[in-house]
């Protein structure tokens, strides 16, 4: 009994088990991103998307900050200024096939700063929770966590981190892939389908009423009393 | 009544033409977009060649982005502390706060623009080849 207790005792202290949403790359390149804004601004910003999933394929905590990828957000560290801080929190609850419930994924943006980016102004930038339970989730969490020191210096928190187009660093190289496709399909695709359908349907019509006009019409019998 | 039909049937072919034509002739381009709202400022060259065309806006940054991209959906978005980028059939945007207020849109076409974004978008919207990313803490000297 007593062996039972100090084991579930130890269960409930143990960190939660890493959640594999990013590859530990792009991990690494959103933490060094949050790093130099940190450095820039003195405001420490973090990750932390709890996961569930009952296949355990991605089940656990998704987490990272400016102090590395998972590691947890410290704003008692000297690099937070005055502690400040703004944090991308979010969950996904994966279902099983069998269960009637759909998947479901929230997240939200925690700080303690004076006028804090919203998750509203997240979403307006295109970035959505339910992002969280698509293919491209990793992304998700790489481009609203990576928004957030240019949300801040947009609400006067701190100054901009600043661009350069430095170029390439000496030893890489890279070309750009995929097709992103047709502006105007991605754009107006649905009403362009409308316009061509509303084209088709009337001529359609039109083929059909010249062929019914075409044919003779129909003899009506008459009766004759005898 | 045929000829009721037909009228009908003619009437929703040119309604379709005429929104098919609308579409195309009010369809403006990325750099229209801009231009309608910020100020052309001239081109700008990174260091390896690749050019880009600066409009300075008065919004901010996030602002802008939102906005062209609600008005111009892109196939690719990224954000990241520098800057917000969009990626669209030809072009390739990138909208960052600029000194003094408000932020600067850097406007180039596909290649020209991977190379000019390529710190920010090296990788994502194509390949990247070199070293692996690690964890180096941020400060003087970071970037990628």
């Amino acid at each position: 009994m007593i062996a039972v207790l100090v084991a579930l005792a130890l269960l409930a202290l143990a960190p939660a088990a890493q959640a594999a949403v990013l590859t530990p790359e792009d991990a690494a390149e959103l933490a060094n991103a949050l790093a130099d804004a940190t450095a820039v601004q003195g405001v420490c910003y973090g990750w932390r998307i709890h996961v569930s999933d009952p296949t355990g394929a991605e089940e656990g905590l998704e987490a990272g900050s400016s102090f590395g990828p998972g590691d947890p957000l410290d704003r008692t560290r000297p690099e937070c200024r005055d502690g400040m801080f703004a944090e991308l929190v979010g969950s996904v609850v994966y279902t099983r096939e069998s269960s009637e419930a759909e998947d479901s994924a929230a997240w939200d943006v925690e700080s303690n700063l004076r006028d804090p980016p919203t998750i509203a102004e997240v979403d307006e930038l295109g970035y959505s929770s339910d992002d969280l339970l698509g293919d491209d989730n990793d992304l998700a969490i790489v481009n609203a966590a990576g928004a957030l020191p240019q949300l801040a210096a947009d609400h006067g928190n701190a100054r901009p981190v600043p661009f350069a187009p430095a170029g390439r660093d000496p030893g890489t190289s890279g070309e750009p892939t995929g097709d992103p496709g047709s502006d105007l399909l991605r754009e107006r695709g649905t009403l362009l389908a409308l316009c061509a359908l509303m084209i088709l349907g009337g001529a359609a019509w039109l083929w059909v009423l010249r062929r019914d006009a075409r044919r003779p019409p129909r003899r009506r019998r008459t009766t004759t009393a005898p | 009544m045929l000829r009721g039909r037909g009228a009908i049937a003619l009437a929703l072919i040119a309604l379709g033409a005429l929104g098919l034509a609308g579409i195309v002739a009010c369809n403006e381009s990325v750099e229209g977009w801009l231009a309608d709202r910020c100020e052309r400022a001239g081109t700008e060259t990174d260091p390896n060649g690749n050019r880009a065309e600066a409009f300075h806006c008065a919004a901010r940054a996030s602002t802008v982005a939102a906005d062209l991209g609600e008005a111009h959906e892109p196939a690719d978005r990224r954000s990241t502390p520098e800057g917000h980028f969009l990626r669209y059939a030809d072009d390739m945007v990138g909208i960052v706060p600029a000194e003094g207020g408000g932020s600067t849109a850097y406007l180039s076409d596909e290649r020209g623009g991977y190379g000019f974004f390529f710190p920010f978008v090296g990788g994502w919207w194509g390949t990247y080849s070199g070293p692996g990313e690690s964890f180096r803490g941020g400060g003087p000297g970071g970037g990628k």
